[in-house]
């Protein structure tokens, strides 16, 4: 039995509770506002100021703009203009979700006028938020597992192509090591008889037997590291004795070589509050690296610059070998890394890593600077401790 | 000096920082917390530009972001003069949803007007997966300025809107 007229009367009760959830107007075909019911008048830019009579794109900053679209649904060129989940502050600090449409009063005289029709939609508005949150959340979760499983497998990767290159590279010194022993010892009786000085051949072990220490040590201190137990035993210092120790230590190394390790220092102490161990760790590495690319001969250089002024020490580790290209030392520090140069070497790209990690654990920074053809330099800079 | 009214509009992938970015510019604060915008929320705010002695009240519409770009439509579109598309440059997917974004404006709008495009989250630079480069070629293939931007600390938020407003009027 359809409704009968007073059903929907403005003293009704259908008619309240529809007029608190919805908003009606009529708009002339001068986009004006002739007359409004329900929540129009509330939902307007200045409540406080009558709509009636007002151009409807001032009373509502949601349909600033679109003058020109409502004048195309007036012409009929355009069916309604709807516009969904409009958020509108509420008074408790919340959203309240409002959806507006523009339709023609008469479908077949669009130009007799438009109903602007706003419903309060906040319920919907709410579950649907909800959705969308829950739904983004996910996504996001979704592309951090992504990463994270991505980065995880090309760091498997890499482990892998590293366990290969560290077999090959322990066995190498290895068999250096094992050749001269063999030679000195069938030399033994004659050193006369050897083809190689007595010198030559201690210097390969020596130099042969180092690397292989360094390369044990980098596998275990890597370990360490992932572990989360790499220890740091701070003392003050004087960095120039632990640096003093390993220059030597090459210089007496690489003398059967054509390659010379200097250091250029302060005669006065350089304190640091720091480690000495992982000092000669670094102090290792670089040269160590540097020694490696520059083949049978070249120069290698330490110095050591106290700068009270920066409060700062540093350290720098130069060479005069093939140099680095620019694109490449973004990723020198990076774990496992080795320049498409390094190949020909021996390596596991684990030096450099260890490297910029005990530098930052002894609260300083590692820099490199390189051209090709001109030599690299890593220069680290540590905290000085100011000794009064 | 001559008062105009400017409506523009926030595009960009959900979670790039879009309600963040317009909260840092209007209100000055930023929340931590993330509450996805779903339809459309507006808000105002007066930009004085002397050099152009122009005082342009924006009219900022923020977009709901996400799958729902299709739902992008004229009328929320119609009568922009400028947009902002949004990145995050922790996510690299967010700056190929820009192109996407760029194709809906041209499709709805049928004409080209000013964008800017802001490279946001800029704090987190050490989590970054869009770099310089890529920032500048899809700056070249949409024809819009690109600067980096935290609503977190506030950083480049006025200069990308500011950039936008001087290209509007």
């Amino acid at each position: 039995m359809p409704p009968q007229p007073s059903f929907f009367s403005n003293e009704s009760r259908a008619f309240e509770l529809l007029s608190s959830r919805m908003g009606v107007a009529h708009i002339n075909s001068d986009q004006i506002i002739e007359s409004a019911q329900g929540i129009t008048q509330q939902l307007a830019l200045s409540p406080e100021v009558e709509v009636v009579s007002q151009p409807v794109s001032e009373c509502f900053v949601e349909l600033f703009g679109l003058e020109e679209m409502i004048d195309l649904i007036l012409a009929g060129e355009l069916p309604f203009l709807e516009l969904q989940e409009v958020n509108r502050p509420n008074d408790v600090g919340g959203i309240d979700y409002f959806d507006f449409g523009l339709y023609p009063a008469d479908k077949n005289k669009p130009n007799d006028g438009l109903i602007l029709f706003i419903e309060n939609t906040t319920s919907q508005g709410r579950l649907m938020q909800n959705v969308i949150q829950q739904r983004n959340e996910l996504r996001l979760t979704q592309q951090e597992l992504s990463k994270a499983n991505s980065e995880l497998h090309s760091l498997n990767e890499l482990k892998s192509i590293f366990l290969s290159m560290a077999a090959h590279d322990l066995r190498s010194p290895l068999s250096v090591i094992t050749t001269y022993s063999d030679l000195m010892l069938n030399s033994a009786d004659n050193f006369d008889n050897s083809p190689f000085e007595p010198k030559y051949v201690f210097s390969r072990i020596l130099e042969q037997s180092i690397w292989l220490n360094s390369l044990i040590d980098d596998i275990l201190n890597l370990n360490m590291i992932e572990q989360g137990k790499f220890p740091i035993e701070m003392e003050k210092i004087d960095v120039q004795e632990p640096l003093k120790a390993v220059v030597n230590q090459f210089q007496h190394v690489l003398s059967t070589r054509n390659i010379s390790v200097s250091f250029i220092g302060s005669e006065d102490a350089v304190w640091a509050f720091a480690d000495k161990n992982r000092i000669k760790q670094i102090a290792f590495n670089l040269i160590g690296n540097s020694a490696k690319f520059l083949g049978d001969a070249g120069n290698i250089t330490v110095t050591v610059s106290p700068l009270p002024e920066q409060h700062e020490i540093k350290i720098s580790f130069a060479d005069d070998g093939p140099g680095i290209p620019k694109q490449q030392q973004e990723r020198l520090f990076q774990l496992f890394y080795r320049t498409p140069g390094a190949s020909k070497f021996s390596g596991t790209g684990l030096g450099l890593y260890i490297v910029k990690t005990i530098t930052e654990r002894l609260d300083g920074e590692i820099s490199v600077e390189s051209e090709p053809g001109e030599g690299t330099s890593f220069n680290i800079t540590l905290p000085i401790l100011i000794v009064e | 000096m001559k008062t105009i009214q400017k409506k523009i509009c926030l595009l960009g992938d959900f979670s790039v920082g879009k309600s963040s970015l317009v909260r840092q510019f209007v209100e000055g604060q930023f929340d931590d917390s993330y509450l996805s915008t779903i339809g459309v929320k507006i808000s105002r705010k007066p930009v004085e530009l002397s050099e152009k002695e122009v005082a342009l009240n924006l009219l900022i519409w923020d977009l709901a972001g996400g799958d729902d770009y299709s739902k992008v439509t004229s009328g929320y579109l119609a009568g922009a003069a400028g947009v902002v598309m949004v990145c995050d440059i922790t996510r690299k997917n967010t700056l190929l949803m820009l192109e996407v974004y760029s194709k809906q404006l041209t499709k709805v709008l049928k004409k080209e007007i000013p964008i800017v495009i802001l490279a946001n989250k800029c704090d987190l630079i050490e989590n970054r997966e869009i770099d310089d480069a890529q920032l500048d070629k899809i700056s070249e293939k949409i024809n819009a300025p690109w600067h980096f931007s935290s609503a977190k600390t506030g950083e480049g938020v006025e200069t990308g809107f500011r950039t936008l407003s001087n290209l509007i009027i």
